[in-house]
């Protein structure tokens, strides 16, 4: 299987933070949550692959073309919503839809017409008055409207009602029916992409924690609820994260370093994250 | 390109209404009266003044972080400004020649006039692109302000000349004159396209 994207150590350095050594890969037909804090290097992450920032080391390939090079070809095939849409206020969709087959050669009006009927955006309404979903379900359906293979969503569920992330979880599940397209989704609210996910990455302080797919992370690790006694006996190098309550310890732990017989709990790609990144602190 | 185009003239037809009335009103003036030179010549310097405020609207929008993500390089990015630019005074061009029709008497000939309006027309955007490219519309502010002051100064000092009759230029020189505000605006756009590719968005 080839992979969508692979990075191997890519670096970037900035005044007050670095993207440090980052080694990535999504299989073609997958989607990769990449999950961090604010300031994690998430976007940064997503800049570099799209070329919009130059690393310092490292290398990395989108769908096969080396971000060393020019990228304009391959983004004909890359979708990508970032936070913020980035449409002028006054534009309608009915002027977006005069504009954009000079934007993309690959642009379909009819793709185009039926997300917009999908989503059940306003044709005539200026930019300006849609509310923050609205942006957002547009972005995703002009990054959907030009065919690409591959989606970059940088934060494209923040901020959203249940009821429209929701609609675009359905969006992007539709799209990865086809199995040559893939889906990398940074986000900070991992709920989201639980649902969505065949990987997960962990992103935190400008490192990878962690990359692994989502079915084997869920039986690799468990969640131990235990007295202190019961958990100062298990092996250190099991122990990921420790909380102390009243009633004893929740541990975060390697099921495959426990005694045999011990009975974990399935723990939440939230929850290991929130461990993993506390016990870094 | 075309749809950077489209883009822009949506934008201005919404949101520079304002800036553009003021540029017809001036040149309406330009054409009641006698020696309203200064007005005719307004619209030449102020045309790609709108360029800078479609550039800060693009800005504020984020829609050159949206560029960023599609296959439209930084250099059709670039090049669409100032082909936009010549088209804003290519539309204009008529307005001129109607003034110059209307007022010929008072002025010096065609070839004279073509070449003072080559200047004004190519010479400040050749200038002061480069600044907004490489620092944005907000940081190239400063320059925006010289670039003000300077052709206002410009078309005061030209039109002063022009009325003393001191400004004469040869017939026979005014082609060869046009060549450095051309080769200005060429060595502009080239560098304008190496500064907004080294700017990091």
């Amino acid at each position: 299987m080839n992979n969508a994207i692979e990075t191997r150590g890519l670096t970037k350095h900035f005044k007050d933070f670095t993207l440090d050594s980052l080694d990535l890969e999504l299989p073609e037909g997958c989607i990769l949550g990449l999950i961090g804090e604010n300031g994690a290097g998430k976007t940064t992450a997503i800049k570099l692959l799209l070329g919009i920032l130059k690393p310092d080391s490292g290398t990395a390939s989108v769908l096969g073309q080396d971000i060393s090079g020019d990228m304009s070809r391959v983004k004909e095939d890359v979708g990508v919503v970032l936070d913020e849409p980035g449409l002028p206020e006054k534009l309608t969709l009915r002027q977006l839809e005069k504009i954009m087959p000079s934007i993309y050669k690959s642009w379909s009006r009819e793709d185009f017409s039926h997300y917009i009927r999908r989503m059940e955006l306003p044709e005539d309404k200026p930019y300006k008055e849609f509310s923050r979903g609205m942006k957002m379900k547009l972005g995703l359906v002009l990054a959907l409207s030009h065919k690409p293979r591959l989606l970059l969503l940088d934060e494209a569920t923040s901020g959203l009602d249940p009821v429209v992330r929701d609609s675009v979880t359905d969006l992007l599940l539709d799209f990865t029916r086809d199995k040559g397209h893939s889906v990398l989704i940074s986000s900070h609210i991992v709920s989201d992409l639980e649902k969505l996910c065949d990987y997960i990455a962990f992103l935190h302080k400008g490192k990878l924690m962690l990359l692994e797919e989502k079915d084997a992370l869920m039986e690799e690790y468990g969640l131990l609820q235990c007295s202190r006694e019961e958990a100062e006996r298990i092996e250190p190098s099991a122990v990921i994260g420790r909380r102390d309550n009243p009633y004893g310890c929740r541990l975060i732990v390697r099921t495959d370093a426990l005694p045999r017989g011990t009975k974990t709990q399935p723990v939440s790609i939230e929850e290991l994250f929130v461990f993993m990144v506390k016990e870094d602190i | 390109m075309k749809g950077l185009l489209l883009k822009d003239f949506y934008v201005m037809k919404r949101e520079l209404r304002a800036f553009l009335f003021i540029i017809v009103v001036f040149t309406a003036i330009s054409f009641v009266g006698e020696n309203n030179s200064f007005f005719m010549f307004y619209g030449i310097v102020m045309l790609p003044i709108v360029n800078i405020s479609l550039i800060s609207y693009d800005e504020r929008s984020h829609w050159d972080s949206f560029l960023e993500t599609t296959p439209i390089s930084r250099s059709t990015a670039v090049s669409e400004k100032y082909l936009l630019n010549l088209l804003l005074l290519l539309l204009w061009s008529p307005v001129v020649i109607a003034f110059y029709l209307i007022q010929s008497d008072s002025l010096g000939s065609p070839l004279q006039i073509l070449c003072i309006c080559v200047y004004m027309a190519l010479f400040f955007p050749a200038v002061l692109y480069p600044f907004i490219f490489a620092l944005g519309s907000e940081k190239g502010r400063i320059a925006y302000f010289i670039f003000i002051v300077a052709a206002m100064a410009a078309i005061a000092a030209g039109v002063s000349l022009m009325d003393q009759g001191a400004f004469v230029i040869p017939d026979e020189l005014s082609l060869i004159l046009l060549l450095p505000p051309v080769a200005a605006y060429l060595i502009s756009w080239r560098l304008s396209i190496a500064l907004y590719k080294k700017r990091s968005l």
